[in-house]
């Protein structure tokens, strides 16, 4: 079936355009366009319109090889990929093509389309993107579907204080944990009549395989488990689009499903076989409910007088959740307690719109002003929950009798101005007014002015100067400190993506080309956000980015270019540390976090001129290094043990790629490629130092872990083009 | 007394890279000399964006043919790409061939200064794009006049190139699509280079135009192709986050942006700061929340608000629960 998907998907896009096609005039019979003749000129890296490369993949790896392939599937084996087919009829301009990657592999893509000039296109295509979580995990548990299960006498001995979590160790064998995202994908768009484009899409996507899952009952009792996922999300959208020189309309519908085919998780307790009324054999949690999106959009433009052009969008949507609500708890020990309702019932109403309106009265004046709101209005009833069951082990009360029904509104209005009437820069203006309503925030209502200041000289001889600097300010009101105290939280909390705060960033850059030979960028970059009414909670955040890079490209093929990146991020922030109401309130405990992440990128590539009249070459090098701090603060005479520092996190890679085709005959080619990777890690919190085992004090894991690697990996191969 | 870190870093650096930005400026139009649209600017061959190129027959166009005469290296270039697909009425080779963009050429033609025709390296942005625009102005394109490229003075040839294009598809100015987004976004396309978190852009998988349009976007923010909102674009593809659920976790609703950073990151998940520190930020409460998770409890005490996973090792339903038990996002 898997095979069989991609295939399926062609299929499809095909039949539809065979549909399509059969609905037009029947095209002059095929006459095959002449194949090309051979080209010794060109570059053997160029993509020709039919080619195929195969070859052979072989690697060696020292370390961690899911980190190494992640999201590719790098296996030894046979290689048949860059695959590239093309037949146009020259009658009707029909063009067709299909495209083939990495065939075979979870990784793999295929890709065809069919289009006739003026009248439709066609495009089927499936994408696989695996993710390579880890080789190290392992696990005592057994699958069946979404219900994990532990040998049951280990249980037992470990519930009779027989044994403890050690005996796990030996029932758990080591397996590969890896998920996958397949995605189908056929649109269509049919030039109906010379002003009126019709449109669709379909989109089919499956996500399956296993993740690393946090499945716990509690602190003494904590287990990470390999969550089992299988999921389809279908989409479909159709639109019309009718324009003509000065107007444009369009309506389109957007439909989104997702199932959840695993959407309930049922896992054993690792100390605990049969349930009691304090602890629980089993847990069972709600994973993400299928759910779905239907989407009405009206959208248009129009040039009026005056070089004048307005243009407008409005949506309407629907959420909704519908699933069944579960029990409190799959403890049979405890209290059963009335479900507020039998289904989510969730539902939320999604409305937006943005018009905007330009304009050029002179020829060195551009007039913009846009409105834009969005409303998530959540529709779903008040629920009332005064009690559950916590950790499946427990009843506790909810502090807050129930959810919230969330519902959120946003409002921008901007206009801005720019003038090129000092050429060749053109400076511009803006101003935003950006307004937040909330339900259930610790502001009702956030408002923010942005002041934005451009100048751009992009059409100079010798290069392109740009620079921009923003000013905002965002102020909250209806401050609701009493729903912090309500949770728990400390009344001077704000949270910090709607506090009060002032944001000031600069970004400028310049590119020197002074002739066809040599290019020169530069960029730099300096950003803070303040919230200084913040007493808790993030304080600051700040950047600092800057690069340069230059490029070398001469006639006879010679290329080469570097380039280095730096960036600096910057968060501090306040806590208190406190475990009884008297603590809560006493400011010698609070404590702070100075977070500082750098990380240096180097990148580098070389193109040299042909090697002989045969053979050509490329290599690139990129180097990146990330490292971590995270200094923590107390206060002198704080009653807090004064911590013991964290340890820098790290992670290096660098990359080196080498290919090399060789021209064997007018269209046959040797292909040799070399990468080299190295990977360096070091993270204090899922080192293997750390997480050494899959039993961990008061914890039952899976042993993921951060490794580092180094590869070697060759490919040898023919590149055949006709 | 609450303690709080010196205000280090003053804003003089700021301002004075502002003061750069004015000093480039003064130098920059003090220096700039040639390069620029000729002072006797050309004879209105391309209409405005506001009016079509429907010039009748013979009216000022010389004809392809009288183009090719001196420019013959500009058909071959042309090979293949769809402007110069005649079959389709729509394009410059079924209409005026090089003059349905460049202008009617007759003036150029008789011109010794040869000036009087649209030379797109030349232009200003706004004739280059409009020239563009009379044709390319649907679709995806319709976002174009107010966007936010088209504010900063870029123009279509600033990214595409009709004769000479580097890329495969899209006929691109580079190779790929990610080496042109990075000539000015450089910060964004780095952060897709992170080796421990990144969406699978170096992959071959993604790319900048998966979430954007640089064209601008009609219905969103940050030129975000797809839905009205950050957290619907990020949901169009993780669909199992959309919801709405029983229990919201307010930030997961209202902006994925607030603890992910979408192109990239050192942090699992691509967080923008590592757990426990960014739920921390917002999490004050009385014990663990608040709790100071230092050396120590990595290393001697394993605790598990810590090591591995951290929060999430217990708050698993971060995005949120349908679990009737799930106000703490545990069930």
């Amino acid at each position: 079936m898997r095979k069989a998907t991609p295939t399926l998907i062609l299929f499809l896009a095909l039949a539809t355009s065979a549909v399509v096609s059969g609905q037009q005039p029947a095209p002059a019979p095929a006459q095959p366009v002449a194949a090309a003749p051979v080209d010794d000129a060109r570059s053997l890296f160029d993509p020709t319109a039919r080619q195929f490369q195969i070859g052979g993949r072989l690697s060696s790896i020292e370390g961690d090889p899911a980190r190494w392939q992640r999201y590719r599937d790098l296996r030894d084996g046979v290689l048949f990929t860059n695959a590239r087919y093309e037949h146009e009829w020259a009658a009707t301009g029909q063009k067709f093509q299909v495209a083939a990657d990495n065939v075979g592999y979870r990784d793999g893509r295929y890709v065809g389309s069919l289009d006739r000039p003026g009248r439709f296109t066609v495009t089927g295509s499936w994408d696989g993107i695996p993710q390579f979580y880890s080789v190290d995990t392992k696990t005592p548990y057994t699958a069946n579907g979404a219900t994990l299960t532990l040998d049951d006498a280990t249980q037992r001995s470990i519930q009779n204080k027989q044994a403890t979590l050690s005996a796990y160790v030996p029932l758990a064998p080591q397996f590969d944990m890896i998920e996958r995202r397949d995605t189908g994908l056929v649109t269509a768009s049919i030039a109906a009549t010379k002003q009126l484009q019709l449109t669709s899409t379909f989109r089919t996507q499956k996500h399956n395989g296993e993740l690393p899952w946090g499945a716990s009952f509690g602190f003494s009792n904590d287990v990470e488990v390999a969550l089992p996922y299988t999921s389809r999300t279908n989409d479909f959208g159709v639109g019309a689009e009718w324009s003509n020189q000065r107007n444009m309309v369009r309506v389109a519908y957007d439909g989104s499903w997702f199932n959840n085919n695993d959407d309930t998780l049922v896992w054993d307790s690792p100390l605990q076989l049969d349930d009691t009324a304090s602890l629980p054999g089993r847990g069972r949690m709600s994973m993400w409910p299928t759910n779905q999106a239907n989407t009405f959009s009206i959208a248009g433009s129009s040039k009026l007088a005056a070089r004048t052009q307005f243009t407008g969008f409005l949506s309407y949507g629907v959420w909704s959740n519908d699933s069944a609500l579960q029990p409190y708890t799959i403890n049979s020990q405890l209290p059963v307690l009335a479900l507020p309702r039998a289904t989510t019932d969730a539902t939320a109403n999604v409305f937006a719109t943005n018009f905007g309106i330009t304009s050029r009265p002179a020829d060195d004046w551009r007039l913009t002003a846009r409105l834009r709101t969005y409303n998530f209005d959540n529709q779903m009833p008040e629920t009332s929950i005064p009690q559950f069951i916590n950790y499946d082990t427990s009843i506790k009360t909810s502090s807050t009798g129930g959810p919230h029904v969330l519902s959120h509104a946003r409002g921008t209005i901007t206009a801005d101005a720019t003038w090129t009437g000092l050429q060749p820069v053109g400076l511009g203006v803006a101003f935003a007014r950006n307004h937040g309503g909330y339900d259930h925030r610790i502001y009702s209502d956030t408002d923010e002015n942005v002041f934005t200041l451009t100048a751009d000289a992009a059409t100079l001889p010798w290069g392109s100067i740009r620079g921009q600097a923003e000013f905002s300010d965002r102020t909250g009101s209806g401050l609701d400190e009493a729903s912090l105290v309500q949770i728990g939280e400390q009344p001077k909390l704000r949270h910090y993506d709607i506090a009060n705060r002032e944001r000031r960033k600069f970004e400028g850059q310049l590119d020197l080309f002074p002739n066809d030979v040599w290019n020169v960028s530069v960029n730099a970059g300096v950003g803070k956000d303040e919230y200084g009414d913040s007493y808790f909670g993030l304080q600051e955040s700040s950047f600092r980015v800057a690069g340069v890079a230059v490029d070398f490209a001469r006639p006879n093929g010679l290329g080469a270019g570097a380039s280095y990146n730096f960036e600096r991020y910057a968060g501090f922030h306040v806590s208190r540390s406190a475990g009884s109401d008297a603590e809560f309130v006493d400011p010698a405990r609070d404590w702070t976090t100075d977070s500082s992440e750098d990380v240096h990128y180097f990148s580098l590539y070389l193109t040299p001129p042909r090697l002989g009249r045969k053979t050509e070459a490329r290599i690139g090098y990129d180097f990146s290094d990330a490292r971590a701090n995270y200094v923590y603060g107390i206060a002198p005479g704080s009653p807090l043990v004064p911590p013991n520092q964290l340890p820098e996190a790290y992670n290096t890679l660098q990359e080196l790629r080498a290919e090399l085709r060789h021209r064997l005959s007018g269209r046959l080619a040797l292909t040799v490629s070399y990468a080299f990777e190295d990977f360096k890690v070091y993270d204090f919190a899922m080192d293997p130092s750390v997480v050494d085992g899959i039993v961990q004090p008061s914890s039952l894991v899976l042993g993921y872990v951060y490794r580092p690697y180094t590869t070697h990996s060759a490919v040898v191969g023919l590149l055949y083009h006709w | 007394m609450p303690i709080r870190r010196p205000n280090a870093m003053r804003n003089s650096g700021f301002w004075l890279l502002v003061c750069a930005c004015g000093l480039f400026t003064a130098v920059t139009v003090a220096t700039s000399s040639g390069g620029q649209a000729p002072t006797q600017k050309p004879a209105p061959t391309t209409a405005p964006a506001t009016a079509p190129v429907t010039a009748p027959a013979q009216s000022g166009f010389a004809g392809s043919d009288t183009c090719l005469t001196c420019h013959s290296d500009m058909e071959a270039t042309l090979k293949g790409t769809k402007h110069a697909q005649a079959l389709d009425a729509r394009t410059p080779a079924a209409q005026q061939q090089c003059e349905s963009c460049h202008g009617p050429g007759q003036a150029h033609v008789d011109d010794d200064a040869k000036g009087h025709i649209l030379k797109f390296a030349k232009a200003s942005p706004a004739e280059a794009s409009g020239a563009c625009l009379n044709c390319h102005s649907g679709g995806a394109h319709a976002g174009w006049s107010g966007s936010k490229h088209e504010a900063r003075n870029l123009t279509c040839t600033t990214c595409h190139s009709v004769h000479h294009p580097m890329s495969a598809a899209k006929q691109l100015v580079k190779n790929t699509e990610t080496q042109l987004c990075a000539t000015c976004h450089r910060t964004q396309v780095a952060k897709t280079e992170r080796a421990v978190a990144h969406m699978p852009v170096r992959e071959g998988k993604m790319a900048c135009s998966s979430c954007h349009n640089p064209h601008g976007s009609i219905s969103n923010v940050k030129a975000l192709a797809k839905g009205s909102s950050v957290a619907e674009s990020c949901t169009t593809c993780h669909t199992e986050m959309r919801g709405p659920v029983l229990w919201e976790h307010t930030p997961v609703r209202e902006n994925c942006a607030t603890c992910h950073d979408p192109h990239g990151s050192s942090n699992d998940r691509m967080l923008v700061v590592r757990q426990p520190m960014i739920c921390q930020r917002c999490h004050v409460a009385m014990k663990h929340p608040a709790t100071l998770y230092d050396k120590d409890e990595i290393t001697t005490k394993k605790s598990n608000r810590m090591f591995g996973r951290s929060c999430v090792n217990c708050h698993s339903a971060i995005h949120g629960s349908n679990h009737p038990s799930g106000q703490f996002f545990m069930r």
